[in-house]
């Protein structure tokens, strides 16, 4: 037995002060205080103590931390002591000792399993008020409300054997493996190595079982594997990923400094073993959950590993020779053993013969009820083969067989098959590379476990010796179905609160499928997702139907295996960094002037430059009519832009753009869009000949991985025999179009030549860098775009700037650039190009090359698209009353069959009033028609007129040269 | 961007820089590896690893495309090596070079990742493209105990904030 000679280590329960030792479990420093009442039950509110020594434990969950740190229903048996750890019960008032909600349990006759189905009938509204009262009446602990002070990170790892579980099985496995030349990562939800081993008196080739782990594990290191402690495997995905989640930090406290709390890692084993180990079944008695009724080998560990007594007198109520250990570790402990309660009729063996000489060993018997005495047990009544006896005990110890975890090789996609001896499912097949091996493959002698995870290793077989002063147990077995019920409460599923009689309740009401059975009575979900209760329900259902478990069915191994933190899933995405976020590269320039940020897609593009006291709208408009009258300067470097070179250049961009390029004199450029292979529209730019066998093609901001796709698909896949190259050149580039009717002016000054002509383009210098010009209008006025390598484009900006600066310009935003677009009546992917429009739609049909063999051009002979009737077409808005609703319905009156929607809409800038474009049905031929836009969302509606979509030099007179 | 910024632990230090004048050179026939093999002094390398020195460095980016790096680079000479079997584009104006050095790059590597750094072969002469905190990168080892990661100019920001978080963890 542990001499409980550790550091001392102060904590706090429900206000009070205790001290346990380093390396306790809450739990295991609780006992150790002799605090027996630890929580109330979701339900009834019943007394509840520690059940369990692992993840296991249904009853006691507590809230640990504080503020933001506050982590409600952790399970006490599941957080290790640290210096300062504060924890208080839950779903109690006004305190756990006397807690009001416990009139529930009088009351249980009125709310049996799936009462609320039953009683809250009647409108869906009604059922919030009923839920608040029975969020108050029932249930778990209380989230934090502060945010989360701590970080989470996620990681990848890969390795050639991924171990889950460091007790026995798993460490041979990994030394093995290791030894083999493996690369081996090795998990374990515990915060120290062992399993098993920290709870048996054994030894492993002459060394006490938590040496031989210990050094099991120094190997492992040595030879480069890796080991995780405090890291639970909760999920077991497709391709062999599996997630674990690693504790740096216990629930609510402090993390290491620049260390996160938790670390969510993303393992990709080329082979997984699963020595998960198994889980002890709980027997149904009445009164099974009361405070010190705790599983056989919980008791076993609390004794060895922790060395507190669970209890003072203690009764072992056992279906096999396991529970028979816990009778000598208690005894061993100092506990006084009143009883040995076996329910099999003639248990033969070592391991009982040896108890038989110690303790009072009663076989064929069964126990009845627990008997309170105060909160906790006071004594057992047990059914001694027809005869019933009491035993005064404050410990109960029971062993009801055990159950493999299983539950990463179901979510695995593996089998499960029936053991009838064990009554209980173990692995079967796998449909991933993972084997289960030890008590998770229903292995329970030490030395054979041992010797087979060495081989599931790879390593060469060998032998292990084991001594065992107890000597060798049976293997498990399953307690008998409960006969005869004593009154009181029999539980099945200590967390949910359900009992023996609800799964029996719910069988009469025609509950005849487990996956019902689960949700009429809530059993087996929540935290515990049914780790001591699930076989006990199916064993019941099945008794109830008359046949075997395995008819029974079985619900569903979900991961997380156990729960898991929130913030974990997120990593370090939050706040600013929730996604990445694409810094421009004027980035600086820009905030200098004081830009108001607008998201689009990645990217953060200046919406506007607002003067103080200036309305972001005020500026914007402000800028617009600044680019009507003198010269504006607007950053487009988000632009995609590719760079398509060699003999074949053309002829690949004759196959993704729809208009002519081939004929495209060097020097001259040209808009241009692009069509899916359905024919719709999918993006525009502009393509320019820089050179005989070069050419520069630009396309949207927002389509811009989309294009790049398309173009590599495009020369890789449908033309690899094409003689081109295809540059992505979007961040290569920074781009700053300048426009309005001193922008030739201003770049005459600036390269002291004459600009391009419009659609023309060429090369130059600015502010000492290398440009390339481009000569083309988005905005209805004389405009150029000059290019230039992203890290050498601020000398460019700043002599721009300067030079508009002196010419009564500036900068502009988006809000100003999208203004002086629809003003001009162009297109923008997003709003009118929305993935549903055609080139004729769009007014552009006239563009589409003739003679075809473009990407889109079958797909556009069809003729749902090649009849224009019917079909939304552009045309502009002019607004009657005041703004448009953007988005907005356009409809002949409030409710009726929208004929069109708003794509885009805007104040005008040469006047006042507002415009807009819109998508509306045969619209080309409705101009002077007179709808509603039209938005109930918003409560918005304004009479508009349906125009021709340009608003503003419709011949062009201003950008031309 | 902070360049020249230098973050440093225990286990990486970590460094951010402008590209420089990197190429694409894209072949669409192999009639140009020949006379750029002589040009260059070594041949050009096959997927997942680079050539050369840091002078002048070929890193195969994609099946017919190698990215050259480095301050020897000649581009008239390369371009009449070419003739009419490639291309030659810059593309390091958009790129920022971050550098990893010390016994705790790869680990700075598998935070947010998805790809094996860890795994020995991946040593010098080695490249990867693959993502890190949801941002494309290529990865190349340069030493035993260091590697540059390219990444896009917007990117860069959020990418260096992943790796000095990763190397405090590293």
């Amino acid at each position: 037995m542990n001499a409980r000679d550790g550091s001392p280590v102060r904590f706090r329960f429900d206000g009070r002060e205790y001290t346990g030792q380093a390396g306790d479990t809450l739990a295991a420093a609780l006992i150790a205080n002799g605090v027996a009442l630890v929580a109330r039950s979701f339900k009834y509110h019943r007394p509840r103590g520690i059940m369990a020594a692992g993840v296991e434990e249904p009853s006691a969950l507590v809230t640990v931390g504080e503020g933001g740190r506050r982590e409600p229903n952790t399970r006490a048996t599941d957080v290790f002591l640290y210096e300062g750890l504060v924890a208080e019960s839950q779903n109690r008032w006004p305190s756990l000792a006397f807690d009001l909600g416990a009139i529930n349990g009088l009351l249980s006759p009125l709310i049996p399993a799936g009462f609320y189905y039953k009683t809250f009938f009647g409108p869906p509204k009604r059922w919030l008020r009923y839920e608040h009262f029975i969020r108050k009446a029932a249930g778990m602990g209380a989230p934090p409300t502060a945010a989360d002070p701590d970080a989470y990170a996620h990681r990848a790892a890969f390795c050639d054997v991924l171990v889950v579980g460091a007790g026995p099985a798993g460490l041979a496995a990994a030394v093995s493996a290791a030894e083999a030349g493996r690369r081996v990562m090795l998990v374990e939800q515990d915060c120290r190595i062992g399993g098993a081993l920290l709870r048996e008196d054994v030894a492993i080739d002459g060394i006490a079982g938590h040496d031989w782990s210990a050094r099991a594990a120094a190997r492992i290191r040595a030879l480069g594997g890796r080991i995780l402690m405090r890291a639970t495997a909760t999920g077991y995905w497709d391709h062999n990923l599996v997630t674990v989640i690693e504790r740096r930090a216990e629930p609510g406290a402090v993390p290491p400094v620049d260390q996160p709390a938790q670390v969510l890692w993303k393992v990709r084993a080329g082979e997984v073993i699963l020595a998960t180990g198994a889980i002890e079944r709980p027997l149904a008695f009445s009164g099974n959950d009361r405070p010190g009724v705790m599983l056989a080998q919980a008791a076993r560990t609390y004794a060895r590993r922790y060395g507190v007594k669970p209890g003072r007198r203690a009764v072992i109520a056992t279906a096999h020779d396991d529970g028979y250990r816990t009778a000598f570790a208690l005894a061993d402990a100092g506990v006084e053993v009143a009883a040995v309660l076996d329910s099999r009729d003639n248990p033969q063996g070592t391991l009982v013969a040896a108890a038989r000489g110690r303790f009072a060993v009663h076989t064929g018997a069964v126990p009845l009820a627990a008997k309170r005495s105060g909160d906790r047990v006071g004594a057992l009544v047990a059914d001694l083969g027809g005869r019933q006896q009491t035993f005064a005990a404050d410990l109960v110890a029971v062993s009801g067989g055990v159950t493999p975890v299983v539950h990463l090789h179901k979510q695995a996609g593996g089998e499960l098959v029936w053991d009838a001896g064990m009554e209980a499912f173990l692995p079967g097949a796998s449909r991933q590379a993972n084997r289960s091996i030890g008590a998770a493959a229903g292995g329970h002698s030490l030395a054979a476990i041992l010797a087979e995870s060495w081989a599931a290793g790879g390593g060469p077989a060998r032998n292990f010796a084991v001594t065992d002063p107890l000597g060798d147990a049976a293997a498990p077995q399953a307690a008998p179905p409960p006969g005869a019920v004593a009154p009181g409460k029999s539980f099945v599923d200590f967390q949910n609160d359900v009992t023996l009689a609800d799964v029996d309740l719910a069988w009469r009401e025609g509950y005849r499928s487990v996956e019902h059975l689960k949700r009429y009575t809530t059993l087996g979900m929540a935290t515990d997702q049914g780790k001591t209760s699930n076989m006990a329900a199916l064993s019941r259902l099945a008794q109830a139907q008359g046949v075997e478990i395995p008819a029974a069915g079985l619900t569903t191994f979900r991961p997380p295996y156990t729960p898991a933190t929130l913030g974990a899933f997120a990593g370090g995405a939050v706040g600013d960094h929730a996604a990445p976020i694409r810094r421009l590269p004027l980035y600086d320039k820009h905030e200098a002037l004081g830009a108001v940020w607008q998201p689009v897609g990645y990217w953060r593009r200046p919406r506007g430059y607002p003067r103080p006291g200036e309305a972001l709208g005020e500026a914007s408009l402000r800028e617009a009519r600044m680019v009507r009258s003198a010269v504006g300067l607007v950053d487009v470097s988000t632009l995609a832009t590719f760079a398509v070179s060699g003999p074949d250049a053309a002829l690949l961009l004759e196959l993704v753009c729809a208009t002519g390029v081939a004929k495209l004199a060097e020097g001259r450029g040209r808009y241009t869009f692009m069509l899916r292979e359905d024919g719709f529209v999918m993006d525009d730019g502009t393509v320019w000949r820089t050179a005989p066998a070069r050419y520069l093609l630009t396309s949207s901001t927002g389509g811009s991985d989309r294009m790049a796709q398309r173009l590599s698909y495009v020369r890789n896949v449908l033309r690899p025999d094409l003689r081109v190259s295809v540059a992505n050149l979007q961040e290569h580039f920074a781009a700053i179009a300048v426009a309005g009717p001193r922008a030739a002016d201003l770049l005459a000054e600036l390269t002291g030549a004459p600009p391009p002509r419009h659609m023309s383009c060429d090369s130059g210098a600015i502010g000492g860098t290398a440009v390339t010009i481009l000569a083309a209008s988005y905005s209805g006025e004389r405009a150029f775009e000059v290019y230039a390598p992203a890290d050498a484009i601020g000398p460019v900006w700043d002599a721009l700037f300067a030079g508009a600066s002196a010419r009564d310009g500036g900068a502009y935003g988006l809000d100003a650039m999208d203004a002086l677009r629809v003003e001009k009546g162009h297109v923008v992917v997003g709003a009118e190009v929305d993935g549903r429009s055609t080139p004729a739609d769009l007014a552009l049909a006239g563009m589409v090359r003739k003679a075809g063999g473009f990407t889109g051009w079958q797909g556009l002979t069809r003729p749902a698209l090649a009849d224009p009737s019917g079909r939304r077409q552009l045309v502009g808005l002019e607004s009657l009353d005041g703004p448009i609703p953007e988005g907005g319905m356009l409809v002949p009156a409030p409710g009726q069959e929208p004929q069109g929607h708003v794509t885009t809409a805007a104040p005008r800038v040469a006047q006042a009033g507002w415009i807009g474009l819109a998508l509306v049905v045969d619209g080309a031929s409705r101009h002077g028609d007179e709808l509603l836009a039209w938005s109930p969302t918003r409560r918005q509606q304004t009479r508009v007129r349906l125009s021709a979509s340009h608003f503003y030099d419709a011949e062009g007179a201003r950008y031309r040269d | 961007m902070p360049k020249g910024r230098a973050t440093v632990t225990d286990a990486v230090t970590i460094t951010l820089a402008p590209a420089g004048p990197v190429h694409a050179l894209e072949l669409w026939d192999g009639a140009a590896l020949a006379p750029l093999s002589a040009l260059l002094g070594f041949a050009l390398p096959p997927a997942g690893r680079t050539a050369g020195t840091a002078a002048l460095r070929a890193i195969r980016a994609e099946p017919a495309v190698w990215l050259l790096d480095g301050p020897a680079l000649d581009l008239a000479a390369i371009t009449a090596a070419l003739g009419d079997n490639g291309a030659l584009t810059p593309v390091g104006g958009g790129l920022v070079r971050i550098g990893l050095a010390g016994p705790g790059w790869r680990a700075a590597l598998m935070a947010d990742g998805l790809f094996d750094a860890e795994d020995p072969a991946f040593g010098p002469g080695s490249t990867a493209a693959t993502l890190i905190a949801h941002v494309g990168v290529r990865l190349i080892v340069t030493a035993a105990d260091a590697c540059e990661v390219l990444v896009a100019a917007s990117y860069a920001p959020h990418l260096h904030h992943a790796l000095e978080r990763s190397a405090k963890m590293a």
